[in-house]
């Protein structure tokens, strides 16, 4: 009974700290329509900050608190609402979920390279040593401070919420932004407030579990992953309950953590458990949420690019990358391809979210899980048949599937949250399962660290040198390139983009978005499981700690920086992770790969296409028209390789003549072209346009002589001509 | 035995009734309007037909059976087919596309199934959109984009048709093509519910109005005894107006 009440104060103090993390949380996605992935990095980030004013500047505690939480992190809050949330305004919610986390990517690493995880950092409670007793139970004053700051945030927030007027604002802003402007609400002036708000809740809740927690960046940027099991419980909307989430999940946690150790059978596997108690508590509050109602598109702000690949063009691409890998499989040395070998599984992760994600609309956090799953299941089939990557496919798809189903028929937020949680799940725990048998059979999922992924035998040889390996690697991403094309240019490619367009449209047509969800989940997890085995592969013995949730992470953004319509946006993924050029170039500077990772993202709400579909492929586009361009091109290419191979020049003049010829091929083919055939789009100005009136700016670019032509028809004369320009995005 | 029979249904948002105890039936060979000021209920009326709406109470019957617990994708497939008043285009497929991907929806369960190709280009003619086949959803105004959705909803070749303010953005011309192709439908057998504010298509095409106000019935008939009813006329345009004066 002692222990019981013990257990429960403890678990009541972690209950304390969940629900304030939850309700900052709450309050920023209810009020401004985000769902910050970055409030456990922003606590982590406080923490941090406030460490370093306490104890490395040697500040007072209550100066130290108060430019922490009550300046620092509003302020941040408030900068952050206007510099790049604001802007989030009728993006998708795919696009708003990847800024923060690319919020989350930025602090991590930030903080990583400022506070250099090897050193130690020890950490005081609040009133180190002093302890009061109730009924009986010994409570540190941290405790007491914990539970008392608790109960004010929740006295604070019902007084703000329902006892002032901007607090009614924020609640009428819940309900129906655009109604509540028209009752004099300020949009902008609330979201900004609620952000300060969820941010400074963010900081308390890190500043307060810090000294219980080690003071570290990953435990505590995770925490995010923990509170958001109680923010759930709340359905993300209701403070009260979100409370008794917190409570639940505390309970739970302090609980099990109190009596499992004290189990003398299976008390080891049981303990690895322990850390993953949010996360099932989650799964099983996704059970329970209600069905969400379908709901039509939004007014995008921005036009997404989907052109539809051609099988022509698709297959240039591969033979480019297929002759490309030669290039360089012929040129480097054994001890780079070792680390080159990984791209071509990292690209195929990275591949695997095109049909999701760019294609379906549903966003997936857990794709390497599903590769460290595809890696495991290579190796357990064993052998050298390539059948295992089949194997590898099949069951990841299984298990995705599986995954997906129970936030399958809820918003696409719940998918994130669920796949991020799964990804938590499996790190902290399953992937580090000692040696279990079920049903008579022995598992042992990673061979306490030397599992070995065996590299296929094909035609009756072994793919196993690096050149090989290298080689087979780009054949394997080619096959997955060209499925996904095909993908696209499918009905069911169709159906998944229209899926994305208006749910309920397709819905109302006769599809069940159900099944087609998660029939694009697994495939899309059966992909990842076969990068993973790529991937394996290529680092031959594996480790429970291969694959964590960051990286996924890491390609989940690069795949949306470089654009999730095309297949070369998996190639700069799998190059960008898998040749780890700033870190080799300077290795002091490997935290800034993450943080510009972080920094490349947080851009996206300005440009949600990806720099490919942007940037690169209309500068390339014009070198189709100019073939001549293309053989003197690949000639040069040719015999730079020869001169390579012959040893007259070293790999840094090759690299430097390549990449030179790729910046100044595309200025230069334009050049050429303009010199050739002088400017079409001249030509097409000069010639009168001969469509109806009406489809001006739509099936034609719309000229200033247009509004000379409409004033005509209109009878306008009079009226002052407009801007030429304006309404250029058509006459509707 | 109507086609769709709407029996007492009623619909709450928070404490708001938007739809009160409506009950309604559309025939197959038969336009239905369904007409009422804004907020009238309308809109939230095609939700619960269609299935993305609940209902607190009421049922909503297909054939004579009972569909009310069916999800939206279920019924479409019992042959039922919608537009929206504010346009759910997929926008990032061209016209074309957007009609191919109903009709390859449909072919799961329609009787004769067509190649997509065939019924997009058949559909595209008919509502008079060959022009910008080719043109991204997303690029068109707002009158076309509702043809799109008409094409689309007739390729999954429905029984019932919910048409939710099918004209509003349409030029003159545009209405009356439109009114010809409703009557054609109509003739086929199909039951046509359609949801205006331009009086005079309502009054041209529908042989029988069921006119809402603040989500409850307010009169319904055939257009000559809507167009008579003393509520009507007060709800619509102020109780001193004559008999006579809408269309």
């Amino acid at each position: 009974m002692r222990d019981f009440i013990n257990f429960g104060f403890s678990g009541l103090t972690t209950a304390a700290i969940y629900a304030i993390a939850a309700t900052g949380l709450v309050l920023t996605y209810t009020t401004t329509g985000v769902f910050n992935f970055a409030h456990g990095a922003m606590g982590m980030f406080a923490a941090f900050t406030y460490w370093e004013m306490r104890f490395g500047w040697h500040w007072p505690a209550p100066v130290a608190l108060v430019v922490c939480l009550l300046v620092l992190a509003p302020l941040f809050g408030a900068i952050l609402e206007l510099g790049i949330m604001r802007r989030l305004q009728g993006t998708s919610d795919v696009t708003k979920l990847v800024v923060t986390i690319s919020v989350l990517l930025g602090l991590f690493g930030l903080a990583n390279w400022v506070w250099s995880p090897s050193k130690d950092r020890p950490s005081r409670t609040f009133f180190q040593g002093r302890v009061v007793k109730i009924i009986g139970v010994r409570l540190s004053y941290h405790e007491v401070t914990v539970l008392l700051v608790a109960l004010a945030v929740a006295i604070g927030l019902r007084l703000l919420l329902y006892r002032t007027r901007i607090g009614v604002s924020m609640r009428a802003c819940v309900d129906d932004p655009s109604l509540a402007t028209l009752n004099g609400a300020r949009p902008a002036r609330i979201a900004m407030l609620s952000w300060a708000i969820g941010v400074g809740l963010a900081a308390l809740a890190g500043v307060l579990i810090a000294p219980t927690l080690q003071l570290s960046q990953l435990s505590l940027t995770l925490l995010i992953i923990d509170a958001y099991a109680a923010a759930i419980i709340g359905r993300l909307r209701s403070l009260p309950m979100t409370f008794v989430g917190a409570l639940i999940l505390g309970l739970a946690n302090d609980y099990a953590l109190g009596y499992i150790t004290r189990l003398h059978t299976a008390e080891q596997y049981f303990q690895i458990f322990i850390p993953s108690i949010p996360v099932i508590v989650l799964f099983i509050a996704l059970l329970f949420l209600p069905q969400a109602r379908l709901r039509g598109a939004r007014l995008q702000r921005t036009r997404e690019i989907a052109a539809l690949p051609t099988w022509g063009g698709s297959l240039w691409f591969c033979a480019a990358v297929i002759a490309g890998t030669v290039v360089v499989a012929t040129s480097v040395s054994n001890t780079d391809l070792v680390n080159l070998q990984r791209i071509w599984g990292l690209a195929i992760i990275g591949l695997s979210l095109i049909p999701l994600i760019g294609l379906g609309g549903q966003i997936s956090l857990c794709q390497v899980t599903f590769a460290a799953i595809g890696m495991v299941v290579v190796a357990h089939v064993g052998g050298h048949t390539p059948l295992a990557y089949l194997w590898a496919a099949l069951i990841t798809g299984a298990i995705g599937g599986l995954i997906a189903l129970p936030a399958l028929r809820l918003q696409g937020i719940y998918l994130a949250l669920s796949t991020a949680a799964f990804a938590v799940l499996m790190d902290r725990s399953f992937f580090q399962l000692p040696k279990f048998t079920i049903f008579g059979h022995r598992f042992d999922l990673f061979q306490a660290g030397s599992l070995t992924v065996n590299r296929p035998r094909l035609f009756g040889k072994g793919v196993e040198g690096f050149e090989a390996y290298f080689i087979f690697g780009a054949v394997v991403f080619c096959a997955m390139a060209l499925i996904v094309v095909g993908i696209r240019r499918s009905r069911f490619g169709q159906r998944l983009l229209a899926m994305k367009d208006s749910a309920a449209a397709v819905a109302t047509l006769g599809l069940n978005t159900t099944v087609t969800k998660l029939v694009v989940f697994s495939l899309s997890a059966a992909m990842a499981g076969v990068g993973g085995a790529v991937y394996g592969g290529a680092l031959r013995a594996v480790d429970g700690q291969i694959v964590d949730f960051f990286s996924g992470l890491v390609i989940v953004m690069l795949m949306v920086i470089a654009g999730l319509n095309s297949v070369g946006a998996a190639l700069f993924a799998g190059f960008f992770l898998g040749v780890p050029v700033i870190q080799n170039v300077f290795p002091s500077l490997h935290q800034l790969q993450t943080v510009l990772v972080g920094f490349a993202g947080i851009g996206l709400g300005q440009n949600p296409n990806g720099f490919i579909a942007q940037s690169i492929r209309p500068q390339w586009d014009v070198l189709r028209k100019e073939k001549q361009v293309i053989v003197a091109l690949l000639a040069l290419v040719a015999l730079m390789w020869g001169l390579r191979l012959g040893h007259v020049i070293d790999n840094w003049t090759f690299v430097g003549v390549i990449l030179g010829l790729a910046v100044i091929a595309p200025p230069l083919t334009t050049l050429i072209h303009s010199r050739r055939s002088p400017a079409p789009a001249a030509e097409a100005a000069a010639k009168p346009v001969a469509v109806p009136l009406e489809w001006v700016g739509i099936t034609v670019p719309y000229q200033p002589e247009d509004v000379e032509r409409m004033d005509r028809a209109l009878d306008l004369r009079l009226v002052e001509a407009l801007p030429p320009g304006a309404g250029a995005d058509g006459a509707a | 035995m109507a086609l769709l029979e709407v029996r007492n249904i009623t619909v709450t948002f928070g404490g708001v009734v938007a739809v009160n105890d409506v009950s309604f039936d559309a025939e197959g060979g038969r336009i239905t309007g369904l007409i009422g000021p804004n907020g009238a209920g309308k809109t939230t009326l095609f939700n619960v037909i269609t299935g993305l709406q609940r209902a607190v109470r009421g049922q909503v019957l297909l054939d004579g059976a009972e569909i009310s617990n069916l999800a939206p994708y279920q019924r479409a497939r019992r042959g039922m087919a919608r537009t929206f008043q504010r346009l759910e285009l997929f926008g990032t497929l061209t016209v074309r596309e957007n009609v191919e991907v109903a009709a390859s929806i449909a072919r799961r369960w329609v009787r004769e199934p067509d190649a997509p190709g065939l019924v997009a280009e058949r559909l595209i003619e008919r509502v008079g959109l060959t022009a910008v086949a080719d043109v991204r959803a997303d690029a068109l105004p707002t009158g076309q984009g509702r043809l799109v959705e008409l094409a689309r909803s007739l390729a999954t070749q429905p029984r019932l048709l919910l048409l939710d303010e099918p004209a509003s953005g349409q030029s003159t011309t545009e209405t009356e093509h439109f009114a010809d192709v409703l009557r054609d439908l109509s003739a086929g057998g199909m039951a046509v519910v359609l949801v205006e504010h331009d009086m005079t298509l309502v009054m041209n095409v529908c042989e029988y109005i069921h006119v809402l106000d603040f989500g409850s019935t307010l009169a319904a008939g055939n257009p000559e005894q809507v167009r008579a009813d003393p509520a009507v006329l007060a709800a619509y345009l102020g109780s001193e107006w004559q008999t006579g004066a809408i269309a």
